[in-house]
């Protein structure tokens, strides 16, 4: 089995135990599974999404508990999209929900300085949605310009364009 | 490598370029020293190549020239993959033209600054907040490169790695790291011709203005107590640089301030009614955005810093009582 599939998410349909041994055998996607724990302790504390997501895929990724790299936490944590479309095919459920975690204006999640012990889960994405695509075409026109990376870094507004293609 | 330089002054001579008696990037004492003078140089060489960017799995190649043109840079990015984007920056003003969104976005910098520049091109500013030293030389566009590794001194920014060209001071890559070495994003020319001419129509951009939509920006410099706004809390090693008033959605009226770190630069944007869509974290690329509901404002804050940083700036934000 490839683990290019698995990132695409192509085996959704494939038994979990399967994923999860082929998971064990790419240490690149190890590291990325130590994030898991950062998500599963906020989500206990954050308790404000589903707990029957929160539970179901907690309980999928506590049965194996050796692909759980326990590293050092990271300041950040950024899920990539391949990792939450493998999430949704070990737990079988849809857990975009997730993505809300970084979501500090929802009313029902309780907000705080003091909840995460890491900075929030950024949304992340290939590219800005296009009212803060036009932000970060100002952000780069009027920062400093006389930095040592020189014009090159103008890439950067028209790079992540709305289309994303 | 004295050869190879040797053939590269020869190269440049009879392109036009004067050559300089030795090779003035090659061997600094002092590493911010070297920053500065390559900030200079990137605003004075006539350059022409093509480079690969590179942020996260995106990968775009681009063709890009520089000239000089009376004291004012003249700009042009031109992409050459996927749907076709330029850029055009003749001095304080930037355009980005987006074709396939029919749209022209045009920003001028304001030519005046009410108060002087806080950090001089990458002078004290950097040193402080990097810690600056050599790398292994290493060979880009077939060019042997010096190397600068600027390493954050704190988890506020992102380090660098720089590889200039040691006779002209052009960087002819440089790479974003994240807190784990990782490459957030990084910019590599694979070709590069340094010196002119340059080709006829190579800062000319392609697209017929006319057939797009031109969203023109100006932005007025503004006082820092004429903003009606605080910013309580100040990330280690920002300072701000810029204060505009700009046109914001429906004709209001909007804030854009910048901070920067000699290197990094951190936006903060602040407008009249709510938040559009989700608030919170968002990320593309090395690009960290936060966004900030305030009372009958909204602010956005978003730099290529670490999200703990435009975090920290966007919760102080406060209003300035009257």
């Amino acid at each position: 089995m490839r683990v290019s599939a698995l990132m695409d998410g192509e085996l959704a349909g494939a038994e979990p135990q399967e994923t999860l041994r082929a998971l064990r055998a790419d240490s690149s996607l190890r590291r990325e599974w130590g994030d898991f724990h950062v998500i599963g302790d906020a989500l206990r504390r954050e308790g404000g999404l589903g707990v029957d997501i929160t539970s179901r895929v907690m309980a999928a990724i506590e049965t194996e508990p050796a692909i759980l790299v326990p590293g050092p936490r990271r300041r950040s944590v950024g899920l990539s999209r391949s990792l939450l479309a493998l999430a949704a095919s070990v737990a079988g459920v849809a857990v975009v929900g997730w993505i809300a975690l970084g979501d500090a204006a929802r009313n029902d999640v309780p907000r705080g300085g003091g909840t995460l012990a890491v900075a929030p889960a950024p949304t992340v994405s290939a590219s800005l949605p296009p009212r803060l695509q036009e932000y970060l075409v100002a952000h780069q026109a009027h920062a400093p310009s006389n930095t040592p990376v020189g014009a090159t870094r103008y890439i950067r507004a028209v790079s992540a364009e709305r289309s994303g293609r | 490598m004295r050869r190879g330089l040797l053939l590269l002054g020869r190269a440049l001579a009879l392109s036009g370029f004067a050559v300089l008696p030795a090779p003035t990037f090659a061997a600094p004492d002092d590493g911010a020293a070297l920053l500065r003078r390559v900030a200079a140089a990137a605003g004075q060489i006539t350059y022409s190549g093509v480079f690969v960017y590179r942020s996260g799995s995106r990968e775009e190649t681009s063709r890009i020239s520089h000239a000089n043109e009376a004291g004012r840079s003249r700009e042009r990015i031109e992409v050459l993959d996927g749907s076709p984007r330029e850029v055009l920056r003749v001095g304080s003003q930037v355009k980005c033209y987006l074709p396939d969104d029919k749209l022209l976005i045009v920003e001028n910098q304001s030519r005046r600054r009410s108060f002087p520049a806080v950090l001089p091109a990458g002078g004290a500013g950097v040193a402080e907040n990097y810690q600056v030293r050599r790398g292994p030389g290493g060979r880009v566009a077939g060019i042997e490169g010096s190397v600068l590794v600027l390493e954050p001194r704190d988890e506020y920014r992102y380090g660098h790695e720089l590889w200039i060209d040691p006779v002209s001071g052009l960087v002819l890559k440089s790479s974003l790291l994240g807190d784990k070495g990782e490459i957030l994003e990084s910019f590599s020319f694979t070709q590069v011709t340094i010196g002119g001419p340059l080709e006829r129509d190579a800062l000319t951009p392609r697209f017929d203005e006319s057939r797009l939509t031109v969203r023109k920006i100006e932005a007025n410099d503004l006082r820092a107590e004429d903003s009606g706004w605080i910013f309580r809390s100040v990330v280690p090693g920002f300072r701000r640089t810029n204060m505009m008033r700009r046109p914001a959605a429906g004709g209001a009226e909007g804030l854009h301030a910048v901070f920067s770190d000699g290197l990094a630069a951190i936006s903060v944007f602040i407008e009249p009614g709510a938040i559009q869509g989700a608030g919170g974290h968002v990320r593309a690329g090395p690009v960290n955005v936060y966004r900030r509901q305030l009372e009958g404002f909204h602010a956005v804050v978003m730099g290529e810093v670490p999200s703990v940083s435009v975090k920290l700036i966007g919760d102080g934000i406060e209003r300035r009582a009257r």
